[in-house]
């Protein structure tokens, strides 16, 4: 526990949020509020530190706090505003901002985020009344992708014959590292395909590594940071029959090279269709692409109805994998219930928006706790779980342990639950702030014991993460 | 290691043949940063930060100090400046914020700034004179925007540090550099804000202190360390700032503040007011260095515009 002299002192804690030290921020207001539980505006602060480490449901619960102490507290509206906004709950967000606006009628910034905000809740309200009328109709029956024509101009990789082959992916990765785009039709092209391929495949997918000398390189979330995809490619080897992969999830978002990412890793994975394996991760959804910054980038490099193909295609990601029959893979992790079986995995109709909640959901969105037990998610959505709840899953689904992602963490893993639960992260400098290492898995079909190698950021061009994201989060997160 | 005096081995006269070298920009690209973290200039600035830091404690600025010949053609100079803006009354324009006659300004001084820094210099030293007045035309303001910002202020504080460096102010300058050429340096800054009605730079964000300085909060909470009476929570009442702005930075910035801002100080100054919670000055003025490091000095979009030369190099400091 750590000694403040006198914590009654906000200021000390802005300024650890300042230098971005929100682990010691939240510390901090945690011990002030228990000398002085009704503060509010230690509540804001602490949410903020919340907010900026993606705890999103503490967030709100502090911004709520916040608010119930001081009911004229403009900051606490904003906070649990950006809580909400944070968590997809638009609606929420919006009465916040529209109290601010009565408050301050004047404000301009104030105005200018109620519209934001207005603005994504009319257009979810179209996206349900017309899902309501029609079956959904898939992006791809409106596409002519015969007859579009490449310009002469065009100097860029072309798919030959329509395949993806090893000449056509050297070239795509070394035009994206000139910042250059991919014409439209080679990606659609490519998204087509990898759509078709990826909804042939279960949710759990079973992969056998075998004995002696087969390896598989298991990466964790890479968030658009493209320039360090292309590392882990030069520190270990491009994909190949015999370099096999699998990403566990988070290509895209945040970053502001996820259209780079996301169709180099479909690239390869049309090329080596059983040797590079992909998993959803919860930013393969649209509540997440809107917020930070995928559908932005998609919009601004290509069309919004290209947006809607990658939509439809992360929805046929599989959710999990399993290796040897002994370690399962998932972005996020296990269940807000006991009793969930691999046989119950397989069968998920994935083909969708995860739900609020059940097992598609905890697979997305989880994380692991010390203690036992399960607690309330620091993010809002889903659950925390705990050594006792990986202890009986492993033995009821005979699994020797689990490897997944979703957490940043400052050595690029961590393993915890007594080497049962692994997290591994692959995105280092984490949106350019962190200063983490990140780290890729090794893992041999003689011993399945993982080896962890570590690498750390290299240099990209000048364009900030979050640049292609909602202005609302901007503003809260950045 | 003393900021404010050169080297053993580099006494003036060793700047007579030195290579100075016009300052450029270095970093530009946000991984650029770390070359900034470890480079001499860094080092150089904020030890010329901190030193100051240390001599202003417990100091009112009316106490007693030599006054050298190179602090007197300074005020000088600033006098000039201020001379200038005399000169260049704002213009009729129907937008309310930028007044284009910054720009006529601003030229003024883009044309002289050589001759005036040469002036100061002692005349073995005019070889550096170049390089030094690169550092003055930054500290102004930007002329295209019409804004100001804490990138410009220490664009201020490298050129005193520069003038330290070639020894043309030396040791006993220190209370003279702070509270008689930077004193003088605000006020023509603030009539610069106030008569061209210039932007603050750069969004501060949630954690905003100032609308345009910074330095001086850190420099005038270290003069107020240890004061029998003055509290942080004394300078939100308007008798106090009355009373003792003379005496301390701190308070002639939050006299300003009121002047330039309407309504409740705890909703235009909301940073300001939470460090009048502080219980001592020591805590502000620890704090305060700590988030100039971080939100000033760890910035990209204030860093980016940084300029490198001889005097403060871009080069990894010696181990």
């Amino acid at each position: 526990k750590m000694k403040y002299q006198d914590p009654a002192d906000s200021f000390i804690g802005t300024v650890f949020i300042s230098e971005k030290d929100y682990e010691n921020a939240i510390r901090y207001y945690t011990e002030a509020l228990e000398l002085n539980p009704s503060n509010a505006i230690y509540f804001s602060n602490r949410s903020l530190a919340y907010l900026r480490t993606e705890c999103y449901g503490y967030a709100l619960a502090d911004a709520t706090h916040a608010l119930e102490i001081d009911k004229n507290y403009i900051k606490g509206y904003y906070r649990r505003a950006t809580s909400n906004m944070a968590l997809g709950k638009f609606k929420a967000a919006l009465k916040d901002y529209e109290t601010v606006v009565r408050v301050r009628p004047n404000d301009k910034d104030a105005k200018m985020k109620y519209q934001e905000c207005n603005k994504i809740v009319k257009q979810k309200a179209f996206e349900r009344a017309i899902a309501s009328d029609e079956l959904k109709r898939s992006v791809v029956d409106s596409l002519d992708i015969e007859n579009m024509t490449i310009e002469d101009e065009y100097t860029g990789p072309k798919l030959e014959e329509g395949k993806v082959t090893l000449k056509f992916m050297k070239e795509l990765m070394d035009w994206f590292k000139d910042e250059k785009k991919l014409h439209r039709k080679c990606a659609y092209q490519m998204l087509v395909e990898v759509k078709e391929l990826l909804s042939k495949l279960p949710s759990l997918i079973e992969i056998m590594v075998k004995e002696v000398s087969d390896k598989i390189t298991i990466c964790g979330d890479t968030h658009g940071q493209y320039y360090d995809l292309l590392n882990i490619f030069e520190l270990n080897g491009l994909p190949s029959l015999t370099n096999p992969y699998l990403f566990n999830g988070d290509f895209v978002d945040r970053g502001s090279f996820s259209v780079e990412v996301i169709l180099t890793l479909f690239g390869f994975k049309l090329l080596y269709p059983d040797h590079f394996h992909l998993l959803r991760g919860n930013h393969e959804t649209d509540n997440m692409n809107q917020m930070y910054g995928f559908e932005g980038e998609v919009k601004a490099k290509y069309t919004a109805q290209m947006f809607q193909l990658f939509s439809e295609v992360f929805q046929w990601l599989p959710l999990t994998l399993c290796i040897n029959s002994k370690v399962l893979v998932m972005h996020g992790g296990l269940f807000s219930e006991d009793g969930v079986t691999l046989d119950d995995l397989k069968k998920i109709d994935r083909n969708r928006q995860p739900p609020d909640s059940g097992p598609m959901c905890d697979l997305l969105w989880s994380d692991p706790q010390p203690q036992n037990g399960r607690s309330i998610s620091k993010r809002g959505v889903s659950c925390q779980f705990g050594p006792d709840v990986t202890q009986r899953f492993l033995e009821q689904n005979k699994l020797q342990y689990i490897i997944r992602s979703h957490e940043v963490k400052a050595e690029g893993y961590e393993i915890t639950h007594s080497g049962k639960c692994i997290t591994v992260f692959s995105a280092p400098n984490y949106c350019d702030q962190m200063g983490n290492k990140a780290a890729y898995i090794h893992l041999r079909g003689s011993d399945l014991k993982p080896e962890f190698h570590q690498f750390t950021a290299v240099p990209h061009p000048n364009v900030k993460p979050m640049v292609y994201a909602n202005s609302l989060l901007q503003l809260g997160m950045m | 290691q003393e900021a404010c005096a050169p080297a053993e081995d580099d006494s003036p006269a060793a700047y007579a043949n030195f290579n100075f070298q016009l300052p450029k920009k270095q970093i530009s690209m946000v991984p650029d940063m770390g070359k900034w973290k470890r480079s001499q200039a860094y080092a150089d600035y904020i030890g010329f930060i901190l030193t100051l830091n240390e001599a202003v404690k417990g100091k009112q600025l009316t106490c007693a100090y030599p006054c050298s010949e190179t602090v007197k053609k300074l005020l000088s100079l600033l006098g000039t400046l201020d001379r200038w803006i005399d000169e260049t009354p704002p213009v009729d324009q129907p937008s309310r914020f930028g007044n284009k006659a910054y720009r006529t300004w601003y030229a003024k001084l883009d044309q002289e700034a050589e001759t005036l820094v040469s002036d100061i210099l002692p005349s073995n030293l005019s070889a550096a004179a170049p390089e030094i007045a690169v550092y003055l035309k930054e500290a102004v303001g930007n002329s295209t925007r019409i804004d100001y910002g804490t990138g410009h202020e220490a664009a201020f504080a490298a050129f005193l540090c520069c003038l330290c460096k070639v020894g043309a102010l030396r040791v006993e300058d220190q209370l003279a550099i702070i509270f008689k050429v930077f004193d003088r340096y605000l006020q023509v800054m603030r009539k610069l804000q106030k008569t061209y009605r210039m932007e603050p730079a750069g969004s501060q964000g949630v954690w905003g202190l100032d609308d345009f300085q910074f330095l001086p909060f850190i420099w005038g909470s270290s003069q107020l360390i240890d004061h029998p009476t003055l509290e942080p929570r004394h300078f939100v009442e308007e008798k106090v700032v009355n009373e003792h702005h003379q005496d301390y930075m701190f308070l002639e910035c939050i006299k300003f503040i009121n002047e330039m801002k309407t309504g409740p100080f705890a909703e235009h100054s909301n940073q300001l007011w939470n460090i009048s919670a502080v219980p001592t000055w020591a805590k502000v003025n620890q704090g305060l260095i700590r988030m100039y490091k971080a939100e000033c000095l760890e910035k990209f979009p204030v860093i980016q515009h940084f300029k490198f030369g001889s005097l403060l190099s871009i080069q990894p400091v010696k181990p």
